[in-house]
C-alpha cells in the first residue's frame, strides 16, 4: 500500500510504500519503507524521514534505540533499492507479552505487530480493517 | 591447533586486495577525460566509501565544482552504481566479470576440516586493475543509499549487518547489542582501518558468547537475475536496474538434518536446489568467494570463521556455468 503524506506548508508530496517482509534471519515480519517524493527533496537520511513521519510524542523513544534510532537505511530485500526499515532486534521481546496465552494465528500476530511497530512510523491500521481481520473484534 | 589453522587462513583473507584504477567522470572533470587515474591496492574486505575523502583530495585540481562534499560522490563500474554497503571484494566478485580461480586438486572427502589448500586460492592476487569511474554529480538516489559527512550511515548499515549475523549465529542479538561503547567503537575503528588484530579482539567476544550455543551460519547468496529467472521462486521485478541481483538468505544450521557437518554444498543444495542440484559438484553454477570458486565440500562453519567478511557473513556470488 502506498500512503501519501503531504509535507506541511509545501506543495511536495512524499509517498511511502510500506512492505511487510518476513526476515529469514530473524524469523519475524520486518517493516520496510520506500520513499519517493514529487519534488527535488529526496529522503536522504532517517532524520528527514522522522520529520515527515514520526509523531513528536514518539521521537525520544525511537531515537533511544541504537545509533540512529529504530529506523535505518538498507536495501530492499526484493527490489534491491535503497529504503528504510524498522529494527527487528527488540521486536521478539516486545511481542512476547502481546502473544501470551497462545492461540495467536498469523493474521492476529501481524495485527499486533503492526500496532507495536507501525504506529511509530506513520502506519496506522484503520479500525474497520482491524475489526474485520480479527473477526470477533478482539485484537 | 584448529584455532591456529583458522587464524592463518583468516590472515590470508584479510591481506587479500584488489588493484583499483579510479578515473574521474568526464562530465565532472575540467579537462574532460585527462585527469590522472587514482591507483590503489584496496582490501577486499573493506568498503569503498572509506576512499572518498582521499579521492576528493586527489581529484580536487580537476573538479569542475570542488565545493561538492566528498560524501556526495559515487563510484560506478561500466555504468552500474556500486553499492556502498557491499564490501569491495563482493562487488568485484559480482560485477568485474573476472573469471573465478578454480580450486586445483582433489576434493576433500571429509568435510570436517577446512584445508589450507581450499582457502589458498581465495583472496589471490589480481593483476588486471579494476577500472572504476568516480562521479560528483547526478547521484543515483533511487539506486544508492546516500552517505553523510560523519560516516554515520556506513557505520549504521555495518552495525545492522553485524547484529543480524549475531542473531543468525545464536538466535539472539543480545551479544552484539550489549557490546560496550568502547568495544563497539573499537570494532568500527578496526573495520575503517582494516586492523585484523583489533577486529579479532572484539569479534572473538561476538563469536563465542558464554552460555550461548552456535545454531546457524550467517550466509548470503547473490544471484545474477538471469539465474533467478530459471527458478520458480522468482518474484517478478518491476523496473529492473542494470546489475540487479537477487539476494537469497535462509537459516543454515551448523549440521544437516542427518547430523553431518554442514558443508557449502549441503547448504546451497537445501537453499537453492534448482541451481545447486548436487551437494558435491557444481553442475549449473559455482559459488564464488574472494575471487575463487569454493569447493562444495568445504565445512561451512570453518569457512565462515576463516573467510567471513567483517560483518560476520559469508557473502557468496553465484556464477552460472556454461
Amino acid at each position: 500500500e502506498a500512503l501519501p503524506h503531504p509535507y506541511p506548508n509545501s506543495n511536495n508530496t512524499l509517498t511511502i510504500t510500506y512492505d511487510i517482509i518476513h526476515s529469514p534471519s530473524y524469523r519475524l515480519p520486518v517493516l520496510y519503507l520506500t520513499c519517493t517524493t514529487t519534488a527535488n527533496h529526496p529522503i536522504s537520511s532517517p532524520e528527514t524521514l522522522y520529520r515527515a513521519l514520526v509523531p513528536p510524542s514518539m521521537k525520544p523513544q525511537i531515537q533511544a534505540i541504537g545509533v540512529m534510532g529504530a529506523v535505518s537505511a538498507t536495501e530492499h530485500p526484493i527490489t534491491g533499492l535503497p529504503c528504510y526499515f524498522v529494527h527487528p532486534c527488540k521486536t521478539a521481546d516486545a511481542m512476547r507479552p502481546l502473544c501470551a496465552g497462545g492461540g495467536v494465528g498469523a493474521e492476529r500476530y501481524v495485527l499486533r505487530w503492526l500496532g507495536l511497530v507501525g504506529g511509530g512510523v506513520g502506519l496506522n491500521v484503520p479500525a474497520a480493517l482491524a475489526v474485520d481481520i480479527a473477526g470477533t473484534g478482539e485484537v | 591447533m584448529a584455532g591456529e589453522r583458522i587464524a592463518h587462513l583468516q590472515s590470508k583473507i584479510w591481506s587479500g586486495s584488489l588493484p583499483l584504477e579510479i578515473r574521474l567522470a568526464a562530465s565532472d572533470c575540467r579537462t574532460y577525460d585527462e585527469s590522472d587515474p587514482y591507483l590503489v591496492q584496496y582490501p577486499r574486505l573493506s568498503y569503498l566509501a572509506f576512499l572518498l575523502p582521499r579521492l576528493h583530495t586527489f581529484f580536487a585540481p580537476w573538479l569542475i565544482n570542488p565545493e561538492v562534499p566528498s560524501y556526495e560522490a559515487w563510484l560506478s563500474f561500466e555504468d552500474v552504481p556500486l553499492k556502498w554497503h557491499y564490501p569491495t571484494g563482493l562487488l568485484y566478485d559480482l560485477y568485474s566479470g573476472a573469471e573465478p580461480i578454480n580450486f586445483d586438486g582433489r576434493q576433500e572427502r571429509e568435510a570436517v576440516v577446512l584445508s589450507h589448500s581450499t582457502v589458498a586460492t581465495m583472496g589471490g592476487a589480481v593483476s588486471t586493475p579494476w577500472r572504476l569511474t568516480l562521479h560528483y554529480t547526478e547521484f543515483p538516489s533511487g539506486q544508492l543509499i546516500p552517505l553523510d559527512a560523519d560516516d554515520k550511515t556506513m557505520r549504521d548499515t555495518f552495525t545492522n549487518a553485524m547484529k543480524e549475523a549475531d542473531f543468525v549465529r545464536n538466535g539472539t542479538a543480545r551479544t552484539a547489542m550489549s557490546l560496550s561503547k568502547e568495544d563497539s567503537d573499537k570494532l568500527w575503528q578496526a573495520v575503517r582501518s582494516h586492523d585484523r588484530a583489533l577486529f579479532n579482539e572484539i569479534n572473538t567476544k561476538l563469536l563465542y558468547p558464554p552460555g550461548l550455543g552456535l545454531r546457524h551460519v550467517p550466509l548470503k547468496v547473490y544471484l545474477p537475475t538471469s539465474a533467478s529467472q530459471t527458478t520458480s521462486e522468482t518474484i517478478p521485478e518491476e523496473g529492473k536496474t542494470t546489475g540487479h541481483l537477487r539476494v537469497v538468505q535462509a537459516l543454515v544450521p551448523l549440521q544437516t538434518s542427518t547430523r553431518q557437518p554442514q558443508t557449502l554444498g549441503t547448504a546451497l543444495n537445501s537453499t537453492l536446489p534448482t541451481i545447486f542440484p548436487s551437494r558435491r559438484n557444481p553442475l549449473l553454477a559455482q559459488p564464488v568467494l574472494h575471487g575463487a570458486a569454493v569447493p562444495m565440500t568445504a565445512n561451512l562453519w570453518e569457512l565462515n570463521r576463516a573467510a567471513a567478511y567483517t560483518d560476520g557473513f559469508l557473502h557468496l556470488a553465484v556464477v552460472m556455468l556454461g
